[in-house]
């Protein structure tokens, strides 16, 4: 029985820390600073704007919906003279095109009788709107909402303009209802761009008008995304401030491509003997075959489909596009003779030449339409620095690399998979959050070419069963490291807050790991301590 | 075809049964992708797509707003893609439902029978006699169609259905326990929906408990102080906005108050219930302040809660503590009773309490084990410990509800989907009248190790065992039969964004342990 009574002294200190010492929002702001007093908020409280865009109005519904779940709070004023009832949005620049250099800096002031949001565009506004959201807390006694320690002053930024989700749609299916709450999610983190992994070796689950046939691809009839369903997923995307950037990983990590077009995969691949084809086990990774013509055709195709072929429009409006290029097994070439002529016909002594033939035809391709080429780091220790200048490269397994490619001018997103990879389910939050992808890094003019990083959600072993609990509360770890100062490292000082966003995120339906345990809870508790 | 669909080195057998179902224009002896599998079923062989103008409607001419609300519902459950519509003259063109009487309440052993007819072409129709039948009837249509990625249509295969049902037993349930851990409204919404599409019945709301006590009563504010935190609270409208949410999807919500063991929490805000702050438990029967509580508890519960059920609990009381506090003990003898006279006198007070409610009381079957036929015959034994206690119980004329510790809890991880199936809550009962006493059984989700986090994978896909079991003929009981359509009524769940686990994986909630179709797994 004791333990009850330890448990009731516990709950009071979590009372009265609501109500006095933390500043409970998630990612930290940049700069902040609050007074003491409590401030209502009216039951009838309403958020304004002059702007009055579609997507200014469709972020005021879903801010609505978060922050006041309950709607028949009582009129009662918990406190004499404060009352909100407004927040004012304020936007600088109207323009709603979405793109890396879209500007996310905000000025939240709440005062006890207004709030005003000064922000520079719509997708700024949404952030200020998510620190709001966090501001307010429903007092379950008194029926009322209220923001604690007014007036607040928060004037935030993010430190890198890319802090991604890669989200894996291959190796298991997510229907795009989970697309959606996922998105959801990372809103509620200030992360601005789903890399999504739409195809790997294991399944083709997306629909193509000029390559029927790829979907076939799919594990299931019914675990396939229609073209409508991707558009959808990108406008749900863009009005949460999210961009989609697409990657379709070549040459390796093909094998499901041939299911539709078996002409695209070597010839003999299946009875070379140097050829690990044990697919839909993993590696799987029968590459593309680079030597045939019909290949380039179907990329052409299909990437024209999801381009429209120029800046900006398409499927995919995002002007970076992810083209992969990592893992390649050579060996799954070796067994076909129309790979060796056309070697010959190259004069190509090595597989990394043809590897690099294919990789540098592709970013052309994809350079044609208007889009800048992301690639794995592989590429770029291949080719070092002959790679294409304008290539963005992807660090997963080499800080050293990121260091000699910035180094050498290339632009570099970090997603480094002893730090970064949410599969791996033994790195606990505190892995996540110690990770600096900088910290190498002293001249300024380098540091800026790390555009951000990446929380990397492979899908070996995940499916719509603990997708959440594997990215939650784990890549928060991440985006706080990406959004707020460099400064911000102290793990006691974020372990409070980080619990208090996984209660929110619970509160939020997003179902959220344990801190302490990531496959459930090990005993009764709360969320606020577990 | 997509009969060469899978990959090429993975053929699935089963899988391709149900791809011919999307797609083929007929097949002979394929099982029906309904859960749970309805009474009496017969289909054809056509396959019909959804007109562009397909819509349901109410044959009534007074609307009503609950049937309104469940076609909207079931609008955006069924239709999750864009689609075109089938433009043929063999087009279902709508569903007519008709529903004999809508002013019948939503209790035990409501109505819960329906007719579903959908032709080859033309309107389908939906008879029952209450809306909650009608509810079942449009959960089973919604079953029925397809989405056909390749035309983009929604279809109806095997037209034309006729599909008569009812439950074999009135109380299906799943028992949620918020004490343990907290679970926010948004989940418990999410899990009513999740229950419904499995033609369950009834939230058994374990609201609290040792751990926490995390109902804000208005009338005893002090009992909240046991909350785990400040938000991790429901208030009395939450808790009737539930109720209600619950209803529309004709699910009773069974709240239980845990009496007199198990409530140690209650001596977080009320000292003086308790025997002493060192030795919490069961409750003090010396203490006036017991008995007020549990008045206005009772009270106020139930002005919240219309279920005609109500949960007392009685289970696992260990009465050391009456014998170890002095002033029990001495309240004990001077009252002329032992300890299992006073937990006897716990039991017959809460059931008068809750009694003068209107309300019939439910107990765990230790009240039956240890008071037998002394007790109240309304009351109905809840039975956990031993399926011996169904056998006894109902000869000796209670009714009764069950769930097995073991196969029918869905905290044990270790317990398959297969175990749930096998459990036939009849056995060893041959007579009829003894037989017609068991109202149903509930799968029972504990939440010592079970949060936000796991709640969903942990009850899903397991508990559809359980449902199949209360609601299907008796006679359906092969899990191997079952297997194809448990695999696909899993991938619904987490179509319709319930987090079903893989259903292969015999440790409840454990990841995938490599890439795969949700079918396969």
């Amino acid at each position: 029985m004791t333990s009850i009574m330890a448990t009731t002294v516990v709950v009071v200190c979590l009372f009265l820390s609501c109500v006095c010492c933390q500043i409970n929002v998630w990612p930290l702001p940049q700069t902040y600073s609050h007074g003491t007093t409590p401030v209502s908020v009216s039951p009838s409280f309403q958020f304004t704007s002059k702007t009055n865009s579609h997507t200014m109005r469709e972020a005021f519904k879903r801010y609505t919906a978060l922050t006041f779940t309950r709607t028949d709070v009582s009129n009662t004023k918990q406190y004499d003279e404060a009352v909100l009832s407004t927040l004012d949005v304020i936007i600088t620049d109207p323009s709603e095109d979405l793109q890396l250099d879209t500007r996310e800096d905000y000025t939240l002031v709440v005062t006890s009788t207004s709030a005003t949001i000064n922000a520079s565009t719509v997708y700024a506004a949404m952030r200020g709107l998510e620190t709001f959201s966090q501001l307010v807390q429903y007092n379950i006694s008194a029926n009322v909402y209220t923001i604690q320690q007014a007036p607040w002053s928060i004037s935030d930024h993010p430190r890198f303009p890319h802090r991604g989700l890669l989200m894996d749609t291959s190796r298991h299916f997510f229907s795009v209802h989970y697309l959606h709450k996922l998105l959801d999610s990372m809103s509620y983190a200030k992360m601005n761009v789903l890399h999504w992994h739409i195809v790997d070796a294991q399944s083709f689950p997306m629909q193509s008008a000029a390559y029927p046939l790829l979907w076939k691809g799919a594990w299931s009839p019914s675990e396939r995304y229609t073209t409508q369903d991707v558009k959808d997923v990108v406008e749900y995307a863009r009005l949460r401030g999210i961009r989609v950037v697409p990657e379709f990983d070549g040459p390796g990590h093909a094998y499901a491509w041939g299911v539709g077009y078996p002409s695209l995969l070597p010839q003999g691949y299946n009875i070379s003997s140097k050829c690990d084809d044990t697919c839909p086990v993993n590696p799987c990774n029968v590459p593309l075959d680079p030597s045939n013509e019909f290949t380039y055709q179907v990329l052409e195709g299909l990437f024209t489909e999801l381009t429209a072929g120029k800046q900006g429009a398409g499927i995919f409006t995002d002007n970076m596009f992810h083209t992969g290029g990592d893992e390649i097994e050579p060996g799954c070439w070796s067994g076909s003779p129309q790979i060796a002529q056309f070697m010959k016909q190259h004069s190509f002594t090595s597989y990394d030449e043809l590897y690099m033939y294919f990789v540098n035809r592709v970013a052309g391709m994809v350079k044609g339409m208007g889009r800048q080429v992301v690639n794995w780091e592989s590429t770029y220790t291949t080719a070092g620095n002959t790679l294409d200048k304008g290539t963005i490269v992807n660090i997963y397994l080499s800080m050293d690399v990121m260091e000699k490619a910035v180094g050498s001018g290339y632009q570099c997103i970090v997603s480094f998979a002893n730090a970064w990879y949410l599969d791996n389910v033994g790195n606990n939050w505190t892995v996540f959050y110690n990770f600096n992808p900088v910290a190498n890094l002293t001249d300024p003019s380098l540091v800026k070419l790390v555009l951000g990083g990446e929380a990397s959600n492979w899908g070996e072993t995940m499916d719509p069963t603990n997708l959440f609990a594997r990215v939650w509360p784990r890549a928060a770890a991440v985006a706080e490291r990406l959004w707020s100062a460099a400064s911000v490292t102290s793990l006691t000082d974020a372990l409070p807050r980080l619990h208090a966003f996984r209660c929110m995120l619970i509160d939020r339906d997003i179902p959220s790991a344990p801190l302490d345990n990531l496959a459930g809870p090990l005993a009764p508790g709360s969320c606020l301590w577990q | 075809s997509f009969a060469s669909f899978a990959h090429s080195n993975m053929v699935r057998p089963f899988l391709l049964v149900l791809f011919s179902c999307i797609v083929a224009v007929s097949y002979g002896q394929a099982p029906i992708y309904v859960w749970p599998q309805p009474q009496s079923a017969t289909q054809g062989t056509a396959i019909s797509g959804l007109a562009a103008s397909f819509s349901m409607k109410s044959s009534s001419s007074t609307p009503s707003a609950d049937l309104t609300d469940a076609f909207a519902r079931f609008n955006a459950t069924i239709f999750d893609h864009r689609a075109k519509g089938d433009a043929s003259s063999s087009a279902i063109t709508g569903l007519l439902v008709t529903v004999a009487n809508f002013n019948v309440p939503l209790q035990l052993g409501v109505d819960e029978s329906y007719t579903l007819s959908v032709p080859a072409s033309g309107q389908a129709t939906l008879q029952a006699n209450t809306y909650y039948g009608a509810l079942r009837g449009l959960e089973t249509f919604s079953q029925l169609i397809y989405f056909n990625f390749t035309t983009s249509m929604y279809v109806i295969p095997n037209t034309p259905w006729t599909i008569k049902d009812a439950p074999r037993f009135p109380h299906r349930g799943v028992l949620v326990d918020t004490s343990r851990h907290f679970l926010p409204i948004p989940m418990l919404r999410r899990i009513i929906d999740s229950i419904s599409y499995a033609k369950f019945n009834v939230l058994h709301w374990h609201i609290t408990d040792i751990q926490s006590f995390p109902w804000q009563s208005s009338a005893l504010p002090r009992f909240t102080m046991a909350a785990y935190s400040q938000n991790e609270r429901f208030s009395d409208e939450d808790i009737q906005d539930l109720i209600e949410y619950a209803r529309k999807r004709g699910v009773r919500v069974m709240m239980e108050i845990d009496v007199p063991g198990h409530a140690g929490s209650w001596c977080v805000g009320y000292p003086d219930v308790c025997p002493s702050p060192t030795c919490t438990m069961p409750l003090d029967p010396s203490s006036n302040t017991t008995w007020t509580l549990m008045t206005q508890l009772f009270k106020e519960l139930t002005s919240l809660a219309p279920e005609g059920l109500f949960h007392l609990g009685g289970d696992e009381v260990d009465m050391s503590c009456w014998t170890s506090v002095a002033r029990v003990s001495q309240w004990l003898k001077s009252h002329n009773m032992n300890n299992l006279d006073a937990y006897r006198y716990f039991v017959e007070q809460a059931h008068a309490m809750v009694g003068s409610h209107q309300r019939t009381p439910v107990n765990w079957d230790e009240v039956y084990a240890n008071f037998g036929k002394t007790i109240d015959p309304n009351t109905i034994i809840h039975v956990w410990r031993n399926l011996a206690y169904v056998q006894n119980a109902t000869r000796d004329g209670f009714r009764v509800l069950v769930s097995p510790d073991g196969p029918w809890y869905l905290d044990g991880l270790g317990t398959t989907w297969q175990q749930m199936y096998a459990l036939e809550p009849s056995t060893g009962i041959t007579d009829p009248k003894q037989a017609a006493l068991i109202l149903g059984g509930e799968a029972c989700m504990w939440g010592e190790t079970v949060d936000s986090s796991v709640v969903m994978p942990t009850i899903w896909p397991r508990a559809a065992a359980v449902a199949e079991r209360l609601w299907s003929d008796i006679s359906v009981n092969s899990a191997a039969s079952a297997e194809p359509r448990y695999a696909w009524f899993r991938c619904l769940l987490d179509q319709r964004g319930i987090e079903a686990g893989p259903y292969k994986n015999t440790q409840a909630r454990t990841a995938p342990p490599g890439p795969g179709g949700c079918y396969t797994q």
